[in-house]
């Protein structure tokens, strides 16, 4: 696999590459702030001071920059965990089932959030999971895998207005989206 | 100390106490056990006191100095390990064989090879710093899988990731390596005291042993024991704090 004619490698150590877990993997020894200035350290770059308040900002942790993450409940932690991948403005953002962990409430208001900071951010985003209405809601390209050996199945193009709100979760292109993948993935 | 775990210590204590008095009173095990009071009343008086007292801060010193010595080694030792992975099973072997050999035959080769004054110094570092090496290893390899994941995919360097992940997780159970390495540190300054030194408590166990001065021998046994009591008392302080940052 190559990105932009690299090896992924290549864009690791060029510090391009954010990424956000399932797990948030936060240090638990840090504050919010100290989190997402990690980045910086590890590719010996100066803090953007700036750039963490505007992303601390952006997550809508501002008055919880100083907390650690124990003190924080399990949406506000993988907020701070995708803050934290967006720090060097990567040039591909790449979330691993970032809400999979989340109940249903708590995983909707986040998916309303997260495009709400990617409509911010505009990075190349891969999101893998396996809900059918967080893909319709956040993707421009749903790419459909089977799951041994992983293959690509199918290819959707979700052609739905940004920005997008919460009404179209209910609107009907949405659920005919919705619909179509789940046939594709039952396929799969 | 919370009030639900200083119940069980004070009643620990107290039944100890009590048990030590009884069997020395009773005379249920010869008349070698002096009675807790008897003890007491010995470590009291203003003599006997100031020489407990100065032994212990002899002895005090020599443990700390092992232990800390210990201590950075078996850490080093363990950093070295992790840093270089193929010098892990190596270290690691070292290590263990190092830690075979019986403190108190370490000791009789100490004396025989360290400056006089060292001996103990020596042995209290090698009782306490095998302990330190387990727990550090133990704690460097801690980290969760996420976390491990997270910085390869920052790029992050072998020694950010030794500095700002590994030792930062490692903390609490290195302390714990320290905690339960502060009496081994104790014991094994009094050891290296029994075949080289003139002050200290090893040599005024030695004293009351060759002079049958039983309540003495207690009283020393009492003071050495409430040393370590005290080191281990104090880092479990530490290590709470800590703990509560990097737990």
């Amino acid at each position: 696999m190559r990105i932009a004619g690299a090896p992924p490698a290549a864009l690791i150590a060029s510090h391009q590459l954010g990424i956000a877990f399932q797990d948030h993997a936060l240090l638990p020894w840090l504050t919010v702030r100290e989190n997402i200035e990690l980045p910086f350290h590890l590719a010996q770059r100066t803090v953007d001071v700036a750039r963490v308040d505007e992303l601390t900002a952006l997550v809508g942790l501002a008055e919880f920059a100083g907390a650690r993450p124990r003190q924080l409940s399990g949406g506000m932690r993988q907020r701070v965990a995708i803050a934290r991948a967006l720090a060097l403005r990567p040039r591909i953002l790449l979330l691993d089932e970032p809400f999979g962990a989340l109940d249903a409430v708590t995983r909707r208001q986040l998916n309303i959030e997260l495009q709400r900071i990617w409509w911010d951010q505009r990075i190349t985003t891969v999101l893998v999971t396996h809900a059918i209405d967080e893909a319709v809601f956040l993707a421009d390209r749903v790419i459909v895998m089977s799951a041994r050996p992983g293959r690509i199945r199918h290819d959707v193009a979700i052609e739905l207005a940004r920005p997008r709100e919460r009404e179209i979760l209910s609107a009907p292109g949405f659920h005919a989206l919705s619909d179509e993948l789940a046939r594709a993935l039952d396929a799969a | 100390m919370k009030r639900s775990a200083a119940g069980p210590v004070i009643g620990g204590v107290l039944v100890t106490a009590l048990l030590w008095e009884l069997i020395g009173r009773l005379h249920a095990f010869g008349s070698a056990w002096a009675p807790l009071s008897t003890v007491i009343a010995y470590a009291c008086t203003p003599a006997n006191g100031a020489l407990l007292l100065a032994a212990a801060v002899r002895t005090g010193s020599e443990a700390l100095a092992g232990l800390v010595i210990g201590s950075s080694a078996g850490f080093a030792l363990a950093s070295c390990a992790v840093l270089v992975p193929r010098l892990a099973r190596g270290l690691d072997t070292f290590a263990s064989l190092l830690n075979g050999i019986p403190i108190i035959a370490v000791a009789g080769v100490c004396a025989l090879t360290v400056p006089r004054d060292g001996t103990p110094v020596v042995v209290a570092t090698l009782a306490a710093g095998f302990m330190v090496f387990v727990a550090s290893a133990a704690g460097l390899a801690a980290t969760l899988a996420g976390q491990r994941d997270l910085f390869a995919v920052l790029g992050a360097s072998r020694g950010a990731t030794y500095r700002r992940l590994l030792v930062p997780c490692a903390l609490p159970a290195i302390l714990d390596g320290v905690r339960s390495a502060a009496p081994s540190a104790v014991v094994g300054a009094i050891i290296g005291e029994w075949f080289s030194a003139e002050t200290g408590l090893g040599p005024l166990l030695v004293s009351a042993m060759q002079n049958y001065a039983i309540v003495q021998l207690w009283a020393v046994a009492l003071t050495g024991a409430l040393l370590s009591i005290a080191a281990y008392a104090l880092l479990g302080c530490l290590r709470a704090a800590v703990g509560m940052r990097f737990g």
